[in-house]
């Protein structure tokens, strides 16, 4: 008996944290153990005065039961630590969470994950790689699993999702949509991936819910990608939770100068792998990974481009260029560049992150 | 005796003819001034007094009454001295009556009896004329300004005594007109498209926008050349009217701005520093004034860095961007005034101005967004291009000089404007930017593919309904710069092209 209803309860109660839930477990044994506990008794195990007035209070108690039993009713799952279901990357590692609620579906035990992290305000370069590389990998059978953050985590989700698979894990309830800016994102995981979080629904993103969930982060994939960072970056608590459990961790490499890439390339001093292609990622996971890959399925994307267009998209990078810069470099009027930047734009090869700057889509 | 002359109260940008009429007779010594006065114009009492006094008539010791009629209007400004002191003159018998027949008297006194410049002295000679008088004296100094609307003999006069010398016919002066041609035809010199190198594009979306009448945004981090840009626009727009520029000098000359001498030929460009409060943008102060909108009429408002300004002076400017005038409301006054602009705004893509370029700029998205979300949709949707500016390159600073002038881009303008004016005939719209979304299918039909284009566009872009109507409306004035008659899909591509980042 998983006593499931009774970790609910638990994971309702915020004033419970992981440290005070450990002790409480050892001297009960079970959560039901510590359900049933009183106040004498639960002062014994020596945690704060607040968490046992929580564990007492009436809030947490009336309806829990029934309100977990509706959770499926809602669309969420709701997985205990040894149970059926548990992913089985988190089970061995050290710090697990001792459940997990998920929408959508949980990554697959057998096919091999990856998980992408990176700036929030990343630039144009990162957006790119990002949407790049997941996009390949993501075409290639990796699950890419990541934080559903701005930046980094969203690009390349949203570009995973396109061609695979990919799975969000959240700093707040599964039901939660942190940052709303995501919100389509978070719908589009639901339906073809999956939300995860060690948090019980409703509860808010707390800060520092965030570092916690990065280990989870880690802890589901075969490998860590980095796709920007800088020198201290709350990316790289995720590389240290990948390194604690023994990940291979990957970097995108970037400029020497270029401060959003500073922990990337220190990292990659350190000894991580310079990932510049999806191929340098596949070629570390594959060492790892037990499960089936299909390599032949990147395919390069070959975009019917008029000739127009080929020269205007030759000049283009990853870095936004004014539309003025362009000019100066091809032979055509500003009408007529318009046009081509329209059409480019239409066709999902380049986009606009402000005004008249146009960048490479990845 | 009783004896009466004229003067002008100035309402609004216009002037209403005043009567001041003196009466003395016997009863107590003394002076009073009656006529619903600001304390400005009780204190003329004093100065008509010693300004009489000192230029040695020793006025009778009898009751003197003085009224400013309509009594109802309330008068202010010291323009009057001059009218008060020549019919209290003309009752106690120091002038005839007749010399001050068909005679507007402007001017404040000075203690020694010197008349000193006052302002709004253009809606007073074009009020003057209105009603049928033939002489205006003015102070020598305002004489330029008096004899701008041609049909008065202006007198300008130093002193009182130089006053009462003329009426008594011992001197004539000849009204000032060479003076007067000299300064019509004086042109200031502009900032011109020629000095500004590269730029193709804002230069490109500029004329648009003076063509189509458009107001314009430009985006871009701090020294990209925003303000230059802006400062050149009135270099292209057509030559201002005699109508036009009659109307801007007198805005000018209410608010006490008019230069020496001379209509105002420049269209104005007013660059308010985001500071300015509501009451200096819209007009204002007990007594109305024109605001900075109505001194940029028929010009350039150009608010630089707008999301400094305050939200509250900002969102005043709806009204004129709609109706092209602004009502100013005072307890005691309700003003009119034109407030006809182009409006052009400048702003930094973010806090630290460096934004898309991630290597400088460290803002949140978040904050970027709430920086962008100080202008309001209101205000933004009344800008029909907002063009994105990139700081320059050493590539564009190299081939300096190869920018076309602002002559040649203003002939194009021209051509464009008068398309459009043949257009509008009749409907009370003069450029495409007034086309109302119901008259679209009229003057704006697309074809079948230009539809898909904005499909496209309005999918893609996430456009609202009225960006969307903006994107049309560029478009109309596009191929009208082009002398086509309906909407091809290259004037479309270009129009969403210039479509909004925010």
């Amino acid at each position: 008996m998983l006593q499931e209803q009774y970790w609910y309860w638990l994971s309702k109660v915020e004033e419970v944290g992981g440290a005070a839930r450990t002790r409480l477990l050892q001297a009960f044994g079970s959560p039901e153990g510590i359900y049933r506990a009183n106040e004498g008794e639960l002062n014994c195990t020596g945690i704060a005065q607040k968490a046992v007035r929580a564990l007492l209070a009436p809030k947490y108690r009336e309806g829990v039961f029934e309100e977990f039993h509706k959770l499926e009713e809602r669309g969420i799952y709701f997985v205990v630590k040894g149970g059926t279901g548990y992913p089985g990357r988190l089970e061995e590692l050290d710090g697990s969470p001792d459940f997990l609620f998920y929408r959508g579906e949980l990554p697959d035990e057998k096919k091999p994950a990856l998980a992408v992290v990176g700036a929030r305000e990343c630039s144009a370069y990162g957006r790119g790689m990002a949407n790049r590389l997941a996009e390949e990998l993501a075409g290639a059978g990796i699950q890419i699993i990541s934080g559903m953050a701005r930046g980094v985590d969203g690009h390349a989700q949203r570009a995973a999702l396109r061609y695979g698979k990919s799975f969000g894990v959240l700093g707040c309830g599964v039901d939660v949509c942190y940052p709303l800016d995501n919100f389509s994102l978070y719908e589009e995981l639901i339906e073809k991936g999956g939300i995860l979080s060690e948090y019980a629904p409703g509860s808010p993103g707390l800060a520092w819910h965030f570092p916690m969930r990065n280990r989870i982060i880690s802890g589901l994939a075969d490998g860590l990608l980095v796709v920007e960072a800088r020198k201290k970056s709350g990316t790289l608590i995720t590389v240290e939770c990948a390194l604690e459990q023994g990940k291979d961790v990957f970097a995108v490499p970037g400029r020497a100068d270029d401060l959003l890439s500073e922990g990337c390339n220190e990292l990659i001093r350190q000894g991580a792998c310079m990932a510049t292609c999806s191929a340098d990622i596949l070629e570390g996971l594959l060492l790892h990974c037990t499960g089936s890959l299909n390599i032949n399925k990147i395919e390069k994307n070959n975009f019917l481009l008029e000739d127009a267009e080929k020269i205007v998209y030759a000049y283009l990078r990853l870095e936004p260029k004014h539309i003025d810069e362009i000019l100066l470099s091809v032979d055509f009027s500003l009408p007529e560049l318009m046009k081509i930047l329209f059409s480019l734009e239409a066709k999902g090869v380049v986009y606009s992150p402000a005004g008249n700057y146009y960048a490479l889509q990845k | 005796m009783f004896s009466k002359t004229y003067a002008a109260a100035i309402r609004g940008i216009d002037a209403i003819l005043v009567k001041v009429e003196a009466d003395v007779r016997d009863g107590l010594p003394g002076l009073e001034l009656v006529g619903f006065l600001a304390s400005e114009l009780k204190e003329a009492r004093e100065r008509v007094r010693a300004a009489i006094h000192n230029v040695g008539i020793l006025l009778p010791p009898k009751k003197i009454t003085v009224n400013l009629s309509p009594a109802d209007v309330r008068k202010e400004g010291t323009a009057f001295d001059l009218a008060i002191a020549v019919a209290i003159l003309a009752a106690s018998g120091y002038i005839s009556m007749k010399s001050i027949e068909n005679i507007m008297f402007v001017g404040e006194l000075s203690l020694d009896g010197c008349l000193n410049p006052v302002s709004g002295i253009l809606p007073t000679a074009c009020c003057a004329g209105e009603n049928g008088f033939k002489s205006l004296i003015v102070p020598f100094r305002n004489r330029a300004e008096a004899a701008l609307t041609g049909a008065l003999n202006v007198w300008g006069c130093d002193s009182l005594s130089d006053v009462l010398r003329l009426l008594s016919g011992e001197c004539q002066k000849p009204p000032l007109e060479e003076e007067v041609k000299e300064v019509l035809v004086k042109q200031p010199k502009q900032p011109d498209f020629s000095e500004i190198c590269g730029q193709r594009a804002a230069k490109r979306a500029i004329e648009v926008a003076v063509c189509g009448g458009h107001n314009l945004l430009f985006v871009g981090s701090p020294g990209s050349g925003k303000t230059m840009l802006a400062k050149c626009i009135p270099s292209i727009m057509p030559e201002l009217t005699l109508e036009e520029s009659l109307e801007l000098s007198k805005i000018y000359s209410v608010s006490g701005r008019m230069p020496v001498g001379g209509l105002i030929r420049k269209r104005p460009f007013i660059a308010p520093h985001h500071s300015v409060t509501a009451a200096a943008m819209a007009g204002g102060g007990r007594c109305p004034k024109p605001g900075q909108v109505s001194l940029a009429t028929h010009g350039v408002l150009f608010l630089d860095e707008l999301p400094e300004f305050e939200r509250r002076t900002v969102e005043l400017l709806r009204q004129p961007l709609e109706e092209r005038r602004i009502t100013v409301n005072r307890v005691t006054d309700c003003c009119d005034y034109p407030a006809s602009f182009m409006f052009v705004a400048a702003m930094n893509p973010c806090p630290c101005g460096a934004y898309p370029d991630r290597a400088k700029c460290h803002c949140t998205e978040p904050q970027i967004r709430r920086y962008q979300g100080k202008v309001s949709r209101a205000i933004l949707d009344r800008i029909d291009l907002i063009m994105q500016v990139s700081p320059i390159r050493f590539e564009e600073l190299k081939d300096s000089g190869g920018g076309e002038d602002s002559s040649v881009i203003r002939e194009r303008v021209a051509a464009a404007r008068s398309v459009q004016l043949a257009r509008y005939r009749g409907l009370g719209i003069r450029t495409n930017a007034e086309l109302s979304a119901s008259q679209f299918p009229q003057f704006c039909p697309l074809k079948k593919s230009g539809e898909e284009i904005l499909k496209e566009a309005f999918y893609r872009c996430g456009l609202s309904a009225r960006a969307y109507h903006r994107i049309i409306r560029v478009a109309r004035t596009l191929a009208d710069m082009d002398g086509e008659d309906n909407i091809g899909e290259g004037h479309l591509y270009e129009a969403v092209g210039y479509r909004n980042m925010i």
